[in-house]
């Protein structure tokens, strides 16, 4: 019935005539190195570039070659990859040409780097979008196996894990991104130090004094790690699966004031009894915070709780490491008075200082 | 649950997706690889010339307009589909605004119509009718368009009428026969469309194209092959005398060519137009049959149409692209011997598309898989809006009957 709309002068069809505007975009990720090839239709180039350069209607090869730069800069400003959080590098390397059954197609080569091996790899495609919004772009890509993907204007960021690659493969990069995510967030070393510097000494009135025995110290360390661990794995948990989701504004924030009052509760002593009473607390804010990592890379279908084990493992085994690094060494000095004039006192300042800059960027 | 079933009746069909050729270098900086140059436009300005001035101002409404209904306009003659890309990007700024320019929102809801995005497009036309815009008349007629493409020829028919005192006498009877001949009056449809024909003078040629096609789709469904032979005639050559193309005029007749059996003048016909897949897959059903018929003079070319289609049907699905399954049942019942395919694929296109060649497609394809059951909610239809058809008639008595030998 399109004969009343041409009524209109707006005669319009639904029938499949020529193909719309599609791109092939195939990429090889292997380790950290990316390989790839992008097929875009030179009617496509032509329309966001103007390659006919001498406005004849003939697209030839040397109109074509001469512009490879500007191809490889338009391409390239339309697809951004990332392993983790973290941008991969590409380039075209070479410029050729390929025959589709809808015309003939600028075929682009493509290399890249990425800065670590991905976990997850997500890939945002926006090419073309701006001058044809039926234009897709149709991916291939053998990441831990072969998998397709559309990119639209609705839907143009896709995500990839390690799903599907056996439970093996899932639970080895899960635990290490888990790990990996504690000893890059500088905000959660700083609370675990603030919060296990004073683990080797008790309180006396207003002085703190050095723990009696190494059984009395590890004991009260790991019924403080304990707490810690439980609390936070609960929030990491619930928050990754989406059972609560918390704003992110807020949990900042309150990471920040937990590592400030880390620093200052070791300078001027607040809480100093049942202090795993603290550590569960901010196990809770902390937990949720990480989570915010776990959400980024997706949990795998079908794999979903094993990947959610993995991460909980790996980021305790992190805590844990910086525990194991901070306590022997602290009791072994901890009648010394450089331990308290050296380590003690200038690291709860510097952490008190560090959380205090962080909680104002974060809340404001 | 559906689409597995598409899928596993299309699976056989599926061409494993060969890698793409390898890339080459060409051997000479000489060597042309693409025509760029788009058909001029009535009047001056050609679609490059819209698009530069749209991409210094693009947040200008008369430039986005301009460069949006060229498009839509070119998208009519060639159905390339890049052109309506074109035309949504140009409307982009507006495309999730309530509050558009009533222009903008009338061209945005046949955008949204072409993609059958029915209920996007009815929001806007429901809003453009409800207000005091003069684009209120054209989004009733819009609308009656849209039902006529659900099958509700009863609901089209007020949106046709409510419209008709303020469009010309041709457009109103038009609108309202089309819909009368789809609600059990073919016949009196078709003589009060035939005297408004006759009363209208200085036509514009989409107008007198639209009402003539009209009413050789009544004459035959009637039975009227000289009647429609009449109609065709006049619309085609104001088509060829316009130097301009109509590919659902040409669909319509060359559709009307293949039930007679004169696949020699599908051919002629067609030729002209190897680029346009609705008339490619028309033409390779005519050499089809003519290979069928024991001239083997076309049958290379049969093979390269059919391996052609099959590749943009299969590029369509991995688009998501919904607005094919009519043309790619066709193509399954026609061209690749699969009616399962095609019926699975009727099943999903009935969903949106309720037209009488739907119906006819839906009932050829449940007799040739031999599920006459499967042709219910057809049936259904035919009973509700009491749609007079000879040949949906005869496909009706068919249906039960053995599938006819290939």
């Amino acid at each position: 019935m399109r004969w009343l709309l041409a009524l209109l002068c707006l005669h319009l069809t639904h029938a499949a005539a020529h193909q719309a505007s599609t791109s092939y975009l195939q990429l090889q990720v292997a380790g950290t190195s990316v390989a790839g090839r992008w097929d875009i239709a030179l009617r496509d180039l032509d329309v966001a570039l103007g390659l006919d350069s001498d406005h004849d209607g003939a697209l030839t090869w040397g109109e074509v070659r001469l512009q490879q730069p500007r191809i490889a800069q338009y391409a390239l400003g339309g697809l951004t990859m990332r392993a983790d959080q973290d941008d991969c590098r590409l380039d075209v390397k070479r410029l050729q040409i390929a025959d589709h059954g809808d015309g003939r197609y600028a075929s682009l080569a493509l290399a890249g780097e990425c800065p670590h091996e991905p976990v997850a790899l997500s890939l945002d495609y926006r090419l073309l979008f701006e001058v044809d919004a039926l234009h897709r772009g149709l991916l291939n890509l053998e990441f831990r196996g072969t998998r397709g993907g559309l990119f639209t204007p609705d839907d143009h960021v896709l995500r990839f894990n390690v799903g599907g690659a056996g439970a093996s493969v899932v639970f080895a990069q899960y635990f290490r991104a888990g790990m990996w995510h504690v000893w890059t967030g500088w905000d959660h070393m700083l609370f675990l130090a603030g919060l296990f510097l004073p683990a080797v000494l008790r309180r006396r009135g207003r002085e703190w004094i050095p723990a009696e025995s190494l059984k009395v110290a590890v004991t009260d360390t790991a019924i403080m790690v304990t707490a810690f661990t439980l609390a936070h794995a609960l929030t990491l948990s619930l928050a990754a699966t989406g059972a609560f989701s918390p704003p992110t504004r807020w949990v900042e924030s309150g990471v920040a004031a937990s590592v400030m009052f880390a620093g200052l509760n070791n300078l001027v002593p607040m809480v100093y009894r049942k202090l795993y009473w603290l550590a569960a607390g901010f196990g809770l804010i902390h937990g949720a915070a990480i989570a915010g990592g776990l959400i980024e890379l997706g949990l795998p279908a079908g794999d979903r709780v094993w990947a959610l084990l993995a991460f909980n493992l790996g980021v305790e085994v992190a805590q844990l490491g910086v525990l194991l690094a901070v306590v022997p060494a602290s009791f072994v000095c901890r009648r010394s008075r450089l331990y308290r004039w050296l380590v003690f006192v200038p690291g709860s300042v510097i952490i008190t200082i560090v959380g205090l800059v962080w909680l104002v960027q974060r809340v404001s | 649950m559906r689409s597995s079933a598409l899928f596993a009746a299309l699976l056989p069909f599926l061409a494993t997706t060969a890698a793409a050729d390898p890339p080459y270098t060409p051997s000479s900086d000489s060597v042309v690889l693409e025509r760029v140059a788009v058909p001029r436009l009535p009047g001056t300005a050609t679609l490059s010339e819209l698009r530069e001035s749209w991409a210094v101002q693009p947040k200008s409404v008369p430039a986005a307009l301009a460069y949006a209904r060229a498009g839509v306009e070119l998208n009519r003659r060639e159905e390339d589909p890049r052109y309506l890309g074109y035309a949504e990007a140009a409307l982009r700024p507006w495309w999730d605004r309530i509050n558009a320019p009533p222009e903008v929102t009338l061209l945005r809801a046949s955008l949204r119509l072409a993609r059958l995005d029915y209920a996007a497009a009815e929001v806007d036309l429901q809003a453009l009718i409800d207000s005091s815009a003069p684009e209120a008349h054209a989004a009733r007629l819009t609308r009656a368009t849209l039902r006529l493409s659900q099958g509700d020829p009863q609901a089209a028919r007020r949106d046709c009428e409510a419209a008709s005192a303020h469009v010309s006498p041709l457009v109103a009877a038009t609108c309202i026969s089309a819909a009368r001949g789809l609600a059990g009056d073919a016949n009196g449809a078709l003589a009060s469309l035939e005297e408004a024909i006759a009363a209208a003078d200085g036509v514009t040629l989409g107008v007198d194209i639209a009402a003539h096609s009209v009413a050789a789709e009544l004459a035959l469904r009637l039975g009227k092959r000289d009647a429609a032979q009449r109609h065709f005639d006049h619309a085609l050559r104001r088509m060829r005398a316009a130097q301009t193309t109509d590919p659902g005029l040409l669909a319509s007749y060359a559709d009307f060519l293949l039930d007679q059996g004169d696949n020699a003048s599908v051919r002629a016909l067609l030729a002209p137009y190897p680029r346009q897949d609705t008339l490619l897959l028309r033409l390779a059903m005519a050499m089809n049959g003519a290979r069928r018929a024991g001239d083997s003079a076309g049958a290379a070319s049969v093979d390269e149409y059919v391996a052609r289609l099959a590749q943009r049907f299969r590029e369509m699905r991995e688009r998501n692209d919904g607005t094919h399954l009519r043309e790619q049942a066709l193509f399954e019942l026609e061209l690749r011997d699969n009616p399962a395919g095609a019926l699975e694929l009727m099943k999903q296109s009935w969903v949106k598309l309720r037209e009488p060649i739907d119906a006819r497609i839906y009932l050829r394809a449940a007799r040739a898989a031999q599920q006459p059951d499967a042709a219910r909610p057809v049936l259904e239809w035919l009973q509700q809006t009491k749609l007079d058809d000879v040949r949906l008639a005869s496909a009706l008595v068919a249906l039960n009957e053995p599938p006819p030998p290939r």
